[in-house]
């Protein structure tokens, strides 16, 4: 008997007009190659946020695993930033 | 109530594990029922609807943990869960801040799907182990991201105010 374990980035989806980017994990344990357990964990990411002094910063990327970077340097064009950006600004005072 | 077999055929091999009473149930007796395709689910359009309907179709389940992040840099998680139904999402989270210092507003940002902006926005109250004077911190999310709020509602609490701070919140909302 042999379990292993092992991580997929099974789910990639880019919602509304500020193009988010969901991603979904899913944690498998295998049994001699055949999946017995698994678990999703998820995340979000946004092009841009405030940073701890309350400066707008561009989102650090360099952790993502590949596929996910690439979806979001693809899908955060220019106008996509400035226009999250703006929205960040006028939410911070609504 | 008897039930009667309904007959499936797989590679030529009879699946025997699926039965109706002929009229109204049908019962898999060992297995999930699997849908195929996204976008699909169950339709509840024989009921009734009151206005403002947008959708009858039951299209999506999922449960498990979600990732919190935050602006002022690494937290500590104790637990962060979240359950999707359809379209509704509620969202839990026990988080710790750090020792930390500055004046500007503090989020909860990484949440698993996103609630959308514009006016589509949600509070939830955040309990906390710090004393904030008698009134509760105010947790509102737009999109992705959950801002922590004082009483008018309007200024964000700062990182001083948060800092070293462990707080929870439970939050129900529905995607865009």
């Amino acid at each position: 008997m042999a379990l292993s374990e092992s991580t997929e980035y099974d789910k990639i989806e880019i919602v509304g007009e500020y193009n988010i980017v969901q991603v979904r994990k899913k944690n498998i344990v295998k049994k001699d190659g055949v999946e017995i357990a698994s678990s999703f964990e998820r995340y979000s990411l946004t092009a841009a946020s405030f940073d701890s002094s309350g400066d707008l910063v561009d989102t650090d990327l360099s952790a993502q695993p590949t596929k996910v970077q690439a979806i979001c340097n693809a899908v955060w064009t220019d106008d996509i930033k400035a226009a999250w950006k703006a929205k960040l600004v006028a939410d911070k005072s609504s | 109530m008897s039930q009667t077999k309904v007959e499936l055929i797989k590679s030529g091999a009879k699946l025997d594990n699926c039965t109706t009473d002929g009229t109204t149930n049908f019962t898999i007796a060992d297995g999930n029922l699997v849908v195929g395709t996204a976008g699909h689910g169950i339709s509840f359009s024989a009921a009734s609807n009151v206005g403002g309907m947008t959708s009858e179709l039951l299209d999506d389940y999922e449960h498990g943990t979600w990732t919190p992040t935050s602006n002022v840099g690494s937290i500590t998680t104790y637990s962060a869960h979240y359950v999707k139904i359809g379209s509704a999402v509620t969202v839990q989270a026990y988080i710790e801040f750090p020792s930390m210092s500055g004046s500007s507003g503090v989020n909860i940002a990484g949440f698993p799907f996103s609630a959308g902006g514009g006016d589509d926005r949600y509070s939830c109250a955040v309990s906390s182990n710090a004393n904030f004077g008698g009134f509760h911190v105010l947790g509102q999310l737009s999109d992705v991201t959950l801002d922590f709020r004082g009483p008018s509602g309007l200024n964000e609490f700062s990182v001083n105010a948060m800092s070293g701070k462990i707080v929870a919140f439970s939050i129900a909302y529905t995607t865009v």
